[in-house]
């Protein structure tokens, strides 16, 4: 018997969709079943149907920018994955609602976590649980929610922000039947045979460096670069001017360097007066460098490889791809092959707002791989 | 040593709990809350009052008693 099975489905109705889900994933005695969907099915419909189609399975989701199953990637379908019991030792799933007004919803989560565990979560050993996180792509919640997680625990988080296919009005998250919004999902996971954690971005460093010296974190807005204007600063540091950076601002993100290899994406999203808004909270003081893109189909195909070739056989696949990455891949025509690096494992993924690992980033994705 | 980089190094050990591969985690982590801690560990940045007590407020978030540190010391 499989330990993971993947299946999609494009049919529209939401009945019809999910008794196609259902017939791929037969077979497998299942302790989750993990799904990502447009949001043109009703959410609270998609959500009811999953659950009903899978009793005694727990059935975790959320909307989508767009879909990556086992058929292709695009819009407009469902992707799933069912996890065999026999993956999960120990499995634990908490809801966080109303993310934008209650500052301990974390915190609440934890000492849940910790009733049944039995032990505080702080005490956890990385090595053997991992966590995932699904938080709503519109709440702005996404740096609180990373902080706090990491605050309260080694245990990494791993994951994505919920999407709408660009229409920026709701997104959801399913948890067993019920749809939420202003919300995020955890899942405290102990894997039978460990895990692995990807996260690729697919950008070089540049000797270009802009710092912050004036932002509105909350708006994720940055004032003013190195003393002056940020739009200004931005495009004196590139050497062009302010209109073109308008005009092609998403080519240049910006990256908070740990090292070389650690770097952690922030994507601008437009200008506006003479400042910068983020599609991520920027910190005042702390320098920031120009990034430069690269292939990410190539980039990406190689980090995978290395990650397999260092944690041996991988069973599974969950990726958290940014909604800007795809869509370059759709503007390069590479939406084929880039699915096509996950050819051999069964993988699910979906076009986030955002991604989560260490804190909230852009252009990134993030991956969860089971062994 | 700077009294800055005690205080940092300290909350990184004691947040790891003495797992090397986690030390690195949270120095990004704690870089990810607006600390420049690869100028602080390589001393490129001075001891500054407003720093430390940044720092203080990240080993109360961390649920680090910095007590202790004062009693090693």
């Amino acid at each position: 018997m499989k330990n993971f099975k993947v299946a999609q489905s494009d049919l529209t109705d939401t009945v019809a969709a999910v008794k196609s889900i259902k017939e791929q994933l037969s077979g497998i005695d299942a302790c989750l079943v993990l799904y990502f969907a447009s949001p043109s099915y009703p959410a609270a419909a998609i959500s009811k149907e999953m659950a009903g189609a899978f009793v005694g399975v727990h059935t975790v989701g959320c909307t989508t920018a767009g879909e990556m199953g086992p058929d292709k990637m695009g819009q407009d379908s469902i992707v799933a994955m069912a996890w065999n019991k026999v993956t999960l030792k120990d499995l634990k799933i908490e809801v966080l609602e109303n993310i934008q007004t209650d500052t301990e919803a974390v915190a609440k989560a934890f000492k849940s976590f910790e009733k049944s565990l039995g032990k505080p979560m702080k005490l956890l050993d990385p090595a053997q649980y991992v966590g995932m996180v699904m938080i709503d792509g519109l709440s702005g919640c996404e740096e609180a929610v990373n902080d706090r997680l990491g605050n309260l625990t080694n245990v990494p988080f791993v994951g994505g922000s919920t999407g709408d296919n660009f229409m920026f009005q709701h997104t959801y998250l399913f948890v067993d039947g019920k749809a939420f919004t202003n919300a995020a999902v955890l899942l405290l996971m102990e894997p039978s045979k460990g895990y692995a954690i990807l996260k690729t971005q697919s950008f070089i460093t540049t000797d270009k460096k802009l710092t912050p010296t004036k932002v509105d974190e909350k708006r994720r807005m940055v004032v003013e670069f190195n003393g002056k204007p940020a739009a200004e600063a931005y495009a004196s540091v590139l050497g062009i001017s302010v209109d073109d950076l308008a005009k092609n601002l998403g080519e240049y993100p910006l990256g908070l360097v740990f090292d070389e290899h650690n770097f952690f994406v922030r994507s601008p999203m437009k200008i506006e007066g003479t400042s910068i808004i983020f599609y991520c909270s920027v910190k005042e003081g702390l320098e920031l460098t120009v990034l430069h893109s690269s292939d990410i189909v190539t980039g990406t195909r190689t980090d995978l490889a290395e990650t397999e070739q260092n944690c041996g056989e991988v069973q599974a696949v969950v990726d958290f791809n940014c909604c800007l990455r795809v869509l370059e891949l759709t503007r390069k025509n590479q939406l084929k092959a880039y699915s096509e690096i996950f050819r051999h494992i069964p993988t699910i993924g979906f076009a986030t707002y955002g991604e989560s690992y260490i804190g909230h980033i852009n252009q990134t994705s993030t991956m969860l791989l089971l062994k | 040593m700077n009294t800055t980089k005690q205080i940092l190094n300290f909350i990184i050990k004691e947040k790891a709990q003495g797992n090397t591969f986690q030390e690195l985690n949270i120095q990004m982590r704690i870089m990810m809350k607006g600390v420049n801690v690869k100028g602080i560990l390589e001393e490129k940045v001075p001891d500054d009052p407003a720093l430390s007590e940044k720092l203080k407020a990240i080993a109360q978030e961390f649920d680090v008693d910095l007590k202790k540190m004062a009693a090693i010391n």
